[in-house]
């Protein structure tokens, strides 16, 4: 088969992947560029514990083939968090409320919510319930990551 | 410090991703593995052949035969192999492995292989077990059985005034942690193999993989990484897999990971046990409790391998927190041809809770006592015997618990008006609104004389610099831990939680705390660290006045700088260095003994089940659709006594964490079998979790009735949350219809087959 081409913007820095046609995105970061806070859970879309943000939108990389992005495409992963104000109060929110536990959902987690403020700075606790219904915690019961979210906003709007 | 709400240690390497996981390990030169199944439920292997168009000399295959040592899993029974050899047990059962380059190629490989079996009749479900148990059919197999209590319970029952009889059953559960499992088998320079993955007890897993390669611990060590979740799903099973990369590592000469995709895990790693309970009680008029039996099957699965432990947690548990003057109890395992059924937060309670807390809204309803009054009347008080015929001598918070439940959540009002026998006007398209109640305890540490067979060891030591590092096997699957641990050795040495750590938890360098299990890290291994924080304190202490001619008790340890008087005397690390010389460190260890006051008796289950007992309320609030039968859940509330909380968030995260598995295990989890022994919904499709618009509010209020021998006076804490919401659900449930679903979960199909049930009977 042949390799595939792309050029995308991944936590900023602009990146060159070469790939199989079908290879998913999930491992296509996780593998060639060693963002390992991309995890698989369950492989099939169901528990969003791989999405990341494309384009601003949260998708499931385990569930997208790396060539359907297209050259120029912008990628966040929880890596790339610090880089701004936004993603580094969704951080502090997140411990802050202990709303770590395993850690697994949580790199997806942060994304889902940067993404919730981005659109929504000032979200309400149903919003947030319905932004981040896609993400299974197992650990948490949820309280503490909504508690985060709404602390993130907090954050944002003092540093604002 | 005991009681702040320090910061996890690790949330910022989860956070960025730079916290590695098993999978997320690279070793150059890793191959994967993958595994061949069985493909029937029961019945004898005839062949394994390596089929298909694979060059197989490029591969690494391995069955039973290649096994060089001991064939079976060294759990608490050892009777499940590591591979199928001559009988196979359940559907699935691993008859061979294979490691390859990628896990594609391992995965192909393993569908190429070919098993032949000649199938034997299988028993499958636990429907049919207890149907035999009931018919005293004697095809069954018992993998393990107890009964214990005290008193004549026929004669006991023959004199009550209200005889009340149910019986109920639970599903499997699924862990459902969001790191599948995964382990990785490392050759060493000297000969010998590193084993390390997501696993819940290293002292479990490296005996037993030293035995299976016939090699001593000294060229074996065991490596816990972080966890993306376990809830005991990782207690037993990664010995299996384990063995199965130590194999193969060792036949290719390279590092060999396995990582289960998650339909594997769910249809083939341990589940929580199936049960069915049958409850006989006798009460007088008034309420007062006068006698109980009961009768418990659970479904064993394929071995044995943790159920004994398992069904003697639940059958102890099974009476519930009550003064019963009579009481006896009889449980049994039998073995069923399904994957093993093992350990899962809880261990046994969840099921026997909801059984026993279902059955007491019955007899108090029968008994025209409010629930509420009912519990509070007949609950265990210190002095009070329990099933096993233990005497509570202290830190029993029963009645604490259920006082500041009914005040906190206003319940007897909320019963009285709510409901389908509530004052409340019913306006018949709006939710039936109802309230539920539970109480509930859990043992803390291992039953009996579990603690004493561990002799948990763990060590700390003062390093050069001021660092302070905590040794033990205790693991961090995401409890907090490795946050909590460190917690209590500074609060008794005196320096700040930043200078303290716990290292990677190795089998090569850490001791034996014990596995990481039972409610049992924070009060057993917690305890010990902070004897041997204690023991280090007065060791500088005395080393430091020794210079300084002054008596060690004018001086003291706050903040990291030694005091004597109001008077700074420097800091830790400077008078550390002075007190240790040209030594780098000063190791402190302690090792737990059971209090000599406890006493236990294994083969009669009499005595001292547990050290202490941890107390907890639940209330649940539902709207159940009419027109659905969806039960809606506003809220949970949960009141608990766990002891002294160390790290009040942590601890309320456990809390919402258990009681929302426990909600899901109410109301939407279930696996299934079908007719073939498979496992039916082995994914997050059709396995259905709670998320967010599906979890209540949950309210937890944290009462503290300090334990004597715990660190700061802590108790246990991880399962007990487990054991609240299932019964108080299915008591708000009938709370708003009048009518009981005696089987979990409480599906919609469920409620409204009852429903019409009634409808019918009433119309009839």
């Amino acid at each position: 088969m042949s390799t595939l081409e792309r050029h995308w913007l991944v936590n900023g820095v602009k990146q060159t992947l070469r790939f199989e046609p079908l290879a998913r995105l999930l491992d296509v970061l996780r593998e060639q560029l060693g963002l390992l806070s991309v995890k698989e859970g369950c492989g099939e879309g169901e528990c969003g514990t791989c999405s990341v943000l494309i384009d601003g939108t949260p998708q499931l990389a385990c569930m997208v083939a790396a060539a359907q992005l297209d050259d120029g495409a912008s990628l966040l992963t929880a890596e790339g968090l610090e880089n701004d104000a936004l993603g580094r109060a969704m951080k502090q929110g997140f411990d802050e409320e202990a709303a770590v536990q395993c850690g697994y959902c949580t790199p997806a987690m942060l994304l889902g919510g940067y993404a919730l403020l981005e659109a929504v700075p000032e979200a309400e606790e149903d919003q947030i319930r319905v932004a981040l219904a896609g993400h299974i915690c197992r650990c948490t019961g949820y309280g503490a990551i909504v508690s985060a979210v709404q602390r993130a906003a907090e954050l944002t709007k003092e540093g604002a | 410090m005991i009681g702040d709400n320090k910061r996890r240690k690790d949330a910022h390497d989860k956070m960025d991703g730079s916290l590695r996981y098993t999978a997320d390990v690279d070793y150059p030169g890793l191959w994967h593995a993958a595994t061949v199944r069985a493909p029937l439920a029961h019945g004898r292997l005839r062949g394994i052949r390596q089929g298909g168009n694979i060059d197989w000399s490029k591969l690494i295959f391995a069955t039973a035969a290649d096994i060089p040592g001991t064939k079976n899993v060294r759990m608490i029974a050892q009777d499940m192999p590591f591979l199928a050899d001559d009988l196979v047990r359940y559907k699935g059962e691993p008859v061979a492995v294979v490691a390859a380059p990628t896990r594609a190629e391992a995965q192909m490989a393993c569908r190429a292989v070919e098993v032949e079996m000649e199938p034997l009749e299988a028993i499958l479900t636990l429907d049919e077990i207890v149907a035999k148990h009931q018919r005293g059919d004697p095809d069954l197999e018992v993998l393990s059985q107890w009964s214990f209590g005290h008193g004549d319970v026929e004669a006991a029952l023959e004199s009550a005034d209200i005889v009340v009889e149910g019986a109920y059953t639970t599903p499997h559960q699924e862990q459902a942690y969001l790191e599948t499992n995964a382990m990785t088998a490392i050759p060493e320079d000297d000969g010998g193999v590193c084993v390390e993955g997501s696993l819940q007890c290293p002292y479990y897993v490296a005996p037993a993989v030293a035995a299976m390669l016939d090699v001593g611990l000294d060229k074996l060590h065991v490596r816990a990484l972080p966890m993306g979740g376990a809830f005991g799903g990782k207690e037993d099973f990664p010995s299996v897999l384990g063995g199965h990369v130590a194999l193969l590592a060792q036949k290719a000469g390279r590092p060999v990971r396995i990582v289960l995709d998650r339909s594997e895990d769910i249809a083939y790693s341990t589940k929580r046990h199936p049960a069915w309970m049958h409850i006989r009680t006798g009460a007088a008029k008034d309420g007062t409790l006068i006698a109980a039996d009961i009768d418990i099957v659970f479904d064993g699965g394929a071995y044995a391998t943790m159920s004994p432990v398992v069904l003697s947690r639940g059958a102890i548990h099974a009476p519930g927190p009550y003064r019963w003057p009579v009481v006896q109890v009889r449980a049994v395992a039998y073995r069923t041809h399904t994957p093993p059924n093992g350990a899962f937060r809880g261990f046994g309670v969840p099921q026997t809770a909801y059984a026993i807390e279902s059955h007491m809204d019955r007899l108090a309803q029968v008994c025209e006592v409010e629930p509420h009054t009912f519990r509070l009347n007949n609950r265990l008080r210190i002095g009070d015997r329990t099933g096993t015929s233990q005497v509570l001598k202290d830190s029993v918070a029963s009645e604490e618990v259920l006082k500041h439940t009914m005040e906190v959540t206003d319940f007897a009002r909320k019963w009285r008006k709510w409901g389908i026998k509530g004052t409340d006007k019913h306006d018949l398209g709006a939710p039936a609104r109802g309230v539920g109640l539970s109480f509930f305890w859990h043992g803390a540490g291992f039953t009996g004389a579990g603690e004493a067979r561990i002799a948990a060891r763990v060590a700390l030591d003062l390093v050069q610099g001021g660092r302070v590092r905590i040794r033990v096997s205790s693991t961090e699957m995401g409890q907090g831990a490795h946050t909590v641990l460190p917690q209590i050795v500074a609060n008794a040495l005196g320096v700040p939680h930043s200078q303290v750590s716990v290292d990677p938890v190795d089998t090569r360098f850490v001791p034996d705390s014990g596995p990481t299990v039972a409610s049992r890290t924070t009060m057993i291994v917690g305890g010990e660290l902070e004897g041997c924080a204690l023991d280090a304190r007065a060791w500088l202490l005395q080393s430091t006045a020794d210079k300084l001619q002054r008596a060690p008790e004018t001086l003291s340890v706050v903040e990291g700088r030694l005091r004597g008087g109001k008077e700074d005397l420097g800091s830790f690390a400077t008078h550390l260095q002075a007190a240790l010389g040209d030594n780098e460190l000063k190791t402190f260890e302690r090792q737990h003994a059971l209090a000599p006051h406890l006493q236990w008796d294994e083969a009669s289950h009499t005595g001292d089940a547990y050290a202490t007992y941890t107390w907890g309320c639940c209330v649940a609030e539902v709207l159940i659709h009419r027109d659905t039968y969806e039960v809606e859940v506003p809220r949970l509330t949960m009141v608990v006594d766990v002891g002294r909380i160390i790290n009040p968030k942590l601890a309320k995260g456990q809390v919402e964490g258990g009681t929302l598995q426990a909600l899901g295990y109410a109301l939407c989890e279930e696996v299934g079998v079908g007719e073939d022994g498979a496992l039916l919904r082995d994914s997050f499709q059709t396995y259905i979790l709670p998320t967010t618009l599906d979890a209540p509010e949950i309210e937890v209020h944290m009462l503290e009735k300090p334990y004597t021998r715990g660190p700061g006076g802590a108790k246990g804490l991880g399962e007990m949350p487990m054991n609240g919401a299932a019964p108080a659900l299915a008591n708000a449930v009938e709370h708003a219809l009048g009518v009981r679903v005696t089987d979990l979960p409480l599906s919609p199909e469920k409620i409204f087959a009852a429903c019409s049930a009634a409808r019918a009977g009433r119309s009839s």
